[in-house]
């Protein structure tokens, strides 16, 4: 697909996305899913050297943890910081992304964050997701 | 905080029970305790703490508040996380404890199940609270509320009561929660087989970074009888306490599943018992609660030993106080135990003074018994191995006049140490008795630690019947040397004495009338010697001849007639010692003869047949008939007589008419309203019997008794008291002294010597008349008899009576002191003389019988 077609798509998913959580709308977490996929696409089309690839990888990332994917958002950032010819003001980003969103949902869960780690309880819900009850489905 | 979850693959085993009285049990301990619901399907943890309250029409109906939240509210609120979650206390209540030594114990419920609210909050949580929820904020939900409780309320212990079967929660509860789990199951192979499925998962299950690997404990519940012992069953047991933690079995190497018994009383009740310091609440399910706290918390593993020690050391004491034992059978079949309404648990007693040393203080009494009147007479209290002297000291302030402690000792289970006071005493002394008193020994006995012989045989002079069966089986065990028992009786033959001649002075009927019975040959129960002699209770015969000669002959003689006139039981077969060795203590040991009342019967029997026509059809029958008339016990025929006695009748009879002989009946029917009269005069007769025995004339025969050839005996209190009086001795010891003679007469007469004859000329005239008397050789001879039995009995008051009355007799009564001389052959000599000689003499025989 064409980069500006991709585009063109990104922006009406963002600003769908955008509406749905200021109304409120529970399936807000699908639309940012939507236009997390669709940043991916961008990011691939594009190289991280030019600065629309930076902001397609970048958004990619923040849209899959606003849809509360977070095993998405992680695989993408480790993708993305994985890349060699990445920026180092790209990669600071992106982690500072994941930092923020962490820092975001441990202030929800106060006493929680004190021992443990959001990504631990992310790992177990993954787990829990795939293998159900004591993991005997698995 | 250590939580601990319990969980059940199956429901109905009891799980919520048990983690109350966890619960209760540590807060009791002094531990803070946190008890968290998250059986949100089927809550109730709050019906087994706080107390069971319900709902009516849609209304708490309690005494006691539940709060209007709980978890589920709690986690509604806070389910997509919140910086500033509802405050801790509006979904929790506090569960009092009854304790002081600072522990608490909050309890989260699920909600306020089962009214609607609850139902609605819990179907809306159900949409907040997304367990897989890729955000991974379910869990943090639950992660936090635990975190919380950690860090505001600072518990030692969350306990958390997990859903039953497979499901989000109960998973979650158990796999990331839990520090360790209690996994519960009934014996059976669905119930083992869920629970082995579950505990390898939860073993297999990655934990969190800070989290240790988790414990599981397995438990057996409601076990009524042995589970399964098929292999299958076998081998999943074997691989769970492989996976999980057990207790030590009887192999040290072993380990054994813990085992939760059926419990009728506190599983229906879902009673509380953690805790509990009450020994009633004491059951085997309690015990198990405790072995298992032991293992499951670390920290309260010793406490929970020494509570465990301390109630089964109580329970023991109130099972002993309120059982009857099989120990000194025969002393305690008379004193009933405790009764359970007599004794409180519990107690705290308080002790105040108020003079120049006031003082006010309290102290803990495991059991408290009270006698009838409510009054407390003692205490027991396990002291384990604290203070025996600050103990001590507050009972004797506390005026109780027994207190058992229950110290810890160097060998495992719990010292007994038992202080008594006086009544009315005022120090505890320690006493050598291990076994608790009875209810009725506090009445008994002055101080129930003195079980001396001295002090049982006061008892028995305040007319306590109870204590006779513990003297007669003291004698029997001073009298014994029996080697092999050990710790078995000792040979105190001094010590038996003692108890003789003690139990020889009562004067109480009753009590005298016991001593008997408990001296009796056969009355030495086959199952107390079989329980002091295990498997050497052949010499039993021995045994029983030994007390028949040494104690119940010589009681026999001693105690006051009256009692050993009461009707004793009837010999089953003949030779059957039973009340015949007193007779025979005089007849065998004395006279030399033989004296077989049956032997005679059947003589008197087969002599009385034979005069039955020839053509009788029944000749068997009527000697058996005869011969069962003729058994009749000797002391049967003797009798207590409110009848004139015959001299005094023929006194009055020749004062009115010196010249005119006639019969005692007709003399009688002559003066007998006079006699009757002088009897009844209490003054008179003294007068009268003080001139008889001014004229020296007092004698046995005719005056305080009378003894006929057929072997009847009367005996006359009322004359025989008032001789007594004008004698100055007792009147049971002359009675005894007059009994003595005439059973001498029945045996000079009745007993077989080596020739198998009787003495039938040995016996008084059958007309009694003023010039128709005994024979004097015979009356020496008796006399001379009842002198060495009585001397032979050593009983002082029984020589004092009899040399007294003798001085106050004819001649004939008087000759025993020069008898006393003779070697006893040779008075026995002299009595078989006498026997054989008497008819040919012409002195009175058996003719009545001819």
């Amino acid at each position: 697909m064409e980069t500006d077609a991709l585009n063109t798509l990104v922006s009406g998913a963002i600003w769908r996305a955008d509406q749905l959580e200021t109304h409120g709308i529970r399936p807000a977490s699908q639309a940012w899913a939507e236009v997390s996929s669709l940043e991916e696409e961008l990011a691939k089309a594009l190289p991280v050297s030019e600065s629309e690839g930076r902001i397609a990888r970048r958004g990619a990332v923040r849209a899959a943890l606003k849809a509360g994917d977070y095993d998405r958002a992680h695989a993408l950032a480790d993708g993305y910081l994985a890349e060699e010819a990445g920026p180092r003001s790209l990669k600071t980003a992106l982690r500072k992304i994941l930092e923020e969103d962490a820092q975001a949902m441990a202030s929800r869960f106060p006493y929680a964050s004190k021992n443990h780690s959001l990504r631990e309880a992310q790992v177990l819900a993954r787990r829990f997701r795939e293998a159900g009850a004591f993991g005997l489905a698995a | 905080m250590e939580t601990v979850a319990f969980y059940s693959y199956k429901g109905g085993v009891g799980r919520s029970l048990l983690l109350a009285n966890a619960a209760r049990f540590l807060a009791t301990l002094g531990k803070g305790v946190v008890a968290l619901d998250l059986d949100f399907e089927a809550p109730g943890l709050h019906y087994k703490l706080a107390g069971g309250q319900s709902y009516v029409d849609g209304r708490r109906s309690s005494n006691f508040p539940l709060p209007a939240g709980g978890a589920v509210p709690y986690l509604i609120a806070t389910a997509e996380g919140t910086p500033s979650p509802p405050p801790l206390d509006e979904h929790m209540m506090s569960v009092p404890v009854p304790t002081d030594a600072g522990g608490w114990l909050r309890l989260m419920p699920a909600g306020p199940a089962p009214h609607q609210s609850y139902w609605a909050a819990f179907k809306e949580l159900g949409e907040r609270l997304r367990l897989s929820d890729p955000s991974g904020r379910g869990f943090m939900a639950l992660l936090d509320l635990q975190a919380r409780i950690g860090d505001e309320l600072e518990p030692d212990y969350l306990l958390i009561d997990a859903r039953t079967g497979v499901t989000e929660l109960g998973g979650l509860a158990t796999t990331v929660l839990a520090d360790a789990v209690v996994c519960m199951f009934v014996g059976n192979q669905e119930s083992l087989d869920g629970t082995l499925t579950v505990v390898e998962a939860l073993k297999g299950t990655p934990r969190l970074a800070n989290q240790k690997p988790i414990r599981v404990v397995p438990v057996l519940a409601r076990t009524t009888a042995k589970p399964p012992e098929d292999e299958r069953f076998a081998a999943g047991i074997k691989r769970l306490l492989e996976l999980g933690e057990g207790k030590k079995g009887q192999s040290q190497d072993e380990l054994a599943l813990f085992a939760l018994p059926h419990d009728d009383v506190l599983g229906a009740s879902e009673r509380l018992v953690g805790g509990e310091k009450k020994a009633s609440a004491f059951s085997p399910l309690y015990k198990a609660y405790l072995e298992l706290f032991q293992r499951l918390f670390p920290s309260g593993a010793e406490p929970a030993g020494r509570v465990l020690e301390r109630l089964e050391a109580v329970a023991n004491i109130r099972e002993d106080l309120t059982s009857n034992r099989t120990e000194r059978e025969e002393f305690h079949d008379l004193l009933p135990p405790w009764s359970s309404t007599s004794i409180e648990e519990g107690a705290l007693c308080e002790t105040r003074y108020r003079g120049k040393e006031s003082y006010a203080d309290s102290r803990y009494a495991d059991l408290l018994c009270r006698g009838d009147k409510g009054s407390p007479l003692m205490v027991v209290e396990d002291v384990g191995d604290g203070d025996v002297s600050a103990a001590l000291e507050f009972w004797g302030k506390f005026k109780v006049r027994c207190v058992v402690l229950l110290v810890k000792g160097q060998y495992p289970g719990r010292e007994r140490r038992i202080f008594t006071r006086e009544l009315d005493g005022a120090d505890l002394h320690p006493v050598k008795r291990r076994d608790l008193p009875r209810p009725r020994e506090f009445e008994l006995l002055r101080d129930v630690g003195d079980r001396s012989v001295e002090s049982m045989l006061e008892a028995v002079r305040h007319g306590h019947i109870e204590a006779v069966a513990w003297l007669v089986n003291e004698w029997r065990d001073s009298s014994l040397a029996v080697f092999g028992t050990d710790p078995g009786p000792r040979w105190r033959p001094e010590r038996a004495q003692h108890i003789l001649d003690g139990l020889a002075t009562t004067e109480d009927l009753r009590c005298a009338e016991e001593i008997l019975r408990r001296a009796k040959p056969r009355g030495y129960d086959l199952r107390h010697r079989e329980h002091r002699f295990p498997g050497e209770w052949h010499f039993g015969d021995e045994l029983e001849q030994k007390m028949a000669e040494d104690l119940f002959a010589p009681l026999f003689w001693r105690l006051p007639v009256e009692a050993v006139l009461k009707p004793r039981e009837v010999r089953h077969y003949p030779g059957e010692t039973s009340s015949l060795a007193g007779y025979r203590l005089m007849a065998e040991d004395l006279m030399g003869l033989r004296y077989d009342p049956d032997r005679s019967a059947l003589e008197d029997a087969r002599e009385m047949a034979a005069r039955l026509p020839a053509s009788h059809d029944h000749r068997d029958e009527g000697e058996v008939m005869w011969l069962h008339r003729g058994r009749r016990e000797q002391i049967q025929r003797v009798r207590l007589s409110d009848d004139a006695p015959p001299a005094l009748v023929w006194e009055e009879a020749l004062q009115e008419e010196p010249y005119r002989l006639s019969t005692l009946e007709e003399a009688k029917e002559k003066v007998g309203a006079k006699v009757r009269k002088l009897l009844e005069s209490n003054v008179g007769l003294r007068r009268r019997l003080k001139e008889v025995s001014g004229r020296r004339e007092l004698a046995t025969q005719g005056f305080l008794g009378s003894y006929e050839a057929s072997g009847r005996i009367d005996l006359y209190p009322q004359v025989i008291t008032a001789a007594a009086e004008v004698l100055g001795i007792s009147p049971r010891y002359l009675t005894s002294v007059v009994f003595i003679h005439f059973s001498a007469w029945v045996l000079a007469r009745e007993s077989y010597d080596l020739d198998g004859q009787r003495g039938y000329g040995f016996a008084p005239s059958p007309r009694t008349s003023p010039f128709n008397r005994e024979s004097p050789t015979h009356v020496t001879l008796v006399q001379a008899f009842t002198d060495r039995l009585i001397r032979l009995l050593k009983d002082p008051n029984l020589q004092a009576a009899f040399e007294k009355l003798s001085k106050q007799q004819p001649e004939p009564y008087t000759r025993w002191a020069p008898m006393r001389k003779l070697p006893l052959e040779k008075l026995r000599l002299l009595l078989l003389t006498a026997r054989a000689s008497a008819p040919a003499l012409g002195l009175p025989g058996n003719e009545e019988y001819q």
